[in-house]
């Protein structure tokens, strides 16, 4: 994540003269939003609609938005997750507010200083095979979905799954 | 790094990505760049859930996958057009209007063939509403129907639902040049003035209906009473929806002020795949009746209490609440609850609020942000004043075996006062 000078300033810009800025914080947090709501709501293209209506939805009330007060990014996934609760109540009887909460709360942005941004970089480098690199940059980094990036290996998504999980099985020894 | 996930780790150690372009990006901006400038503006409701094929098969009454069937082998076949009803006919049933806790009329609705609607659900007349009560049924008739075709238009592919498939791609980057079709149900239905081979030319809702004449073609195809059927079956004076799909072209357009141009997608071309007469008087339709009436569910976190789903002004939130609480919440130590409450009293930093079910809650803020909107922000709302009698919508957090009326600052993450609307031009309203 950048400095909170720069995305102030960047927040402004789009407020007073120049909206299409708002394309450089859609691709700086659209990755991790997409895979936030997919966590919530457990259907990718259902996360990606939502995620694409937070986007739209901050846009329109970024006036309100008060850059002092916080991230814009948790102001971003707080609109989400309300929206990723809305669609669960209307499509299920009974929400299990608590799990909600946790599988919310897992996905949840953090900030990381770039010298622990290069420790998990090079962590991510190292995997072995080096596909386990590349699909953690797909997923993680470039919002593509498993279907796409079983595509792309001419595999299935649920071995994609399964090439994450021991990634993060590897990253796990190498970042505690 | 404790007690964070490895999915935050990737996430958050992404590399700068300030100038990647994706589908997802496009349509986001492309979303941004066909609405009003910025300002006030009311997100659009969220799109129905992407099924397999397997799963709409599933789902779908045995009635109609018989008559998607009928209707693939007419197709193939080349004959005549048959009379197969292709969506299911809504229907609703309503109990006596009665007035609620917070003085509005509200009905509960029985729903059968109502796509995704709860089959009882409650709806509350808006406060100064021009509904004839008496034309609930229709608008909640016209509801359903209206989700039932957008339902069908979304489970035959004849709309775009999320990104379309072939805008993923292998590399997942747009380039110029690159066309993009986007294809949706109209959000308004519209009278008909006049309609040719070539042009539809529509009038009604001052917002939504379109300007200009649609572009028909020999492939547009016309639905009557939910049948397939002729062009000259759609007549000026009947009120129609109507499929539209718009094909952008992608090319470099610098800006003042970033760097490098950025991709804008350009409209080419747009065309009328499918005209639908309804079955009530356009208005019925669209926000004009829609939006006079609102559903009350049950809020989240407090199921005796009921909510709606309604526009807000930000008066009050606490972000760093969910970041200071993480631990707790993740072990489910602590919840959110959600609740609309109606002032009833007002002291400095203190608010007195009740809910639906009766229960009084004490607020107590940091600072009297009634005051503070009633003096800074009140002009930019036409000079609302907020008071004794108005809503608020709070959301708060708490044990999870606790319910309090006693809300301080360390639990409040929001307040946002309830606010009305029918068009989207209107000026702010109270709740």
């Amino acid at each position: 994540m950048t400095s909170m000078t720069d995305e102030k300033k960047l927040i402004e810009t789009i407020r007073t003269s120049d909206r299409e800025q708002y394309r450089v914080l859609v691709a700086r947090y659209h990755a991790g939003l997409i895979i936030h709501c997919e966590n919530i709501v457990k259907d990718r293209d259902q996360a990606e609609d939502i995620a694409q209506e937070a986007f739209v939805k901050a846009y329109y009330q970024l006036e309100k938005f008060n850059i002092e007060k916080g991230r814009f990014s948790t102001w971003l996934y707080k609109i989400a997750t309300n929206m990723a609760l809305d669609y669960l109540r209307r499509n299920k009887r009974h929400v299990n507010v608590e799990e909600i909460e946790l599988l919310a709360a897992a996905t949840m942005p953090i900030y990381l200083e770039e010298d622990d941004k290069r420790v998990v970089r090079d962590a991510i480098a190292t995997l072995e095979p080096p596909k386990y690199a590349a699909v953690i940059k797909a997923y993680f980094w470039d919002g593509k979905s498993y279907d796409t990036i079983a595509e792309e290996y001419a595999t299935n998504p649920s071995t994609i799954g399964t090439w994450i999980r021991r990634a993060k099985a590897q990253l796990k020894e190498k970042l505690v | 790094m404790k007690n964070v996930t490895s999915e935050q780790l990737f996430i958050a150690s992404s590399p700068a990505t300030d100038h990647v372009m994706t589908p997802f990006i496009d349509a986001v901006m492309s979303r941004i760049q066909r609405d009003a400038p910025l300002h006030r503006q009311f997100p659009k409701p969220l799109r129905r859930k992407k099924q397999s094929l397997l799963q709409r098969l599933r789902h779908m009454p045995a009635f109609a996958l018989f008559a998607i069937v009928l209707l693939a082998l007419v197709a193939v076949s080349g004959t005549a057009y048959a009379v197969i009803q292709l969506w299911p006919k809504p229907h609703v049933e309503l109990k006596p209007a009665v007035k609620n806790q917070f003085g509005r009329s509200q009905v509960i609705a029985s729903f059968d063939n109502c796509s995704d609607q709860p089959k009882n659900s409650t709806f509350e007349i808006k406060k100064g509403s021009t509904l004839d009560p008496k034309e609930l049924p229709q608008v909640l008739q016209a509801r359903c129907e209206k989700k039932e075709i957008e339902k069908w238009a979304n489970d035959n592919k004849l709309t775009s639902t999320g990104l379309d498939r072939h805008m993923r791609g292998s590399t997942g980057i747009t380039k110029e040049g690159d066309i993009e079709d986007w294809g949706q149900v109209s959000s308004v239905a519209s009278k008909v003035v006049s309609i040719t081979p070539s042009a539809l030319s529509l009038t009604g809702d001052e917002y939504n209906s379109p300007k200009e004449p649609l572009v028909l073609t020999s492939a547009t195809k016309f639905i009557v009473n939910g049948n397939e059927a002729k062009r000259e079956d759609i007549k000026p004076g009947d009120a129609v929806l109507f499929i539209k799909w718009d094909k952008r072209q992608y090319k470099f357009s610098s800006t003042p002020v970033q760097a490098e141009p950025v991709l804008l997608g350009q409209l080419i071309e747009s065309k009328v795949t499918y005209v639908i007469k309804v079955d009530l008087p356009f208005e019925y339709y669209g926000p004009t009746k829609q939006n006079q009436i609102i559903e009350r569910e049950a809020c989240y976190g407090n199921p005796d209490d009921t909510c709606i789903n309604g526009g807000g002004v930000d008066l009050y939130e606490n972000l760093n609440a969910n970041k200071e609480r993480s631990d707790k919440i993740v072990s489910g130590e602590i919840v959110t609850r959600h609740l609309q409450a109606v002032i009833q009293a007002h002291a400095g930093n203190v608010i007195t609020v009740k809910s639906s079910s009766g229960r009084v809650f004490t607020l107590t803020l940091p600072t009297d942000i009634l005051a503070g909107f009633n003096r800074t922000r009140s002009a930019g709302y036409g000079n609302i004043k907020i008071g004794v009698g108005d809503t608020l919508t709070i959301d708060y957090q708490e044990k999870a075996n606790e319910h309090t009326t006693s809300l301080g600052a360390d639990k409040i993450t929001n307040v946002d006062f309830a606010i009305d609307f029918i068009q989207k031009s209107d000026p702010v309203k109270k709740y």
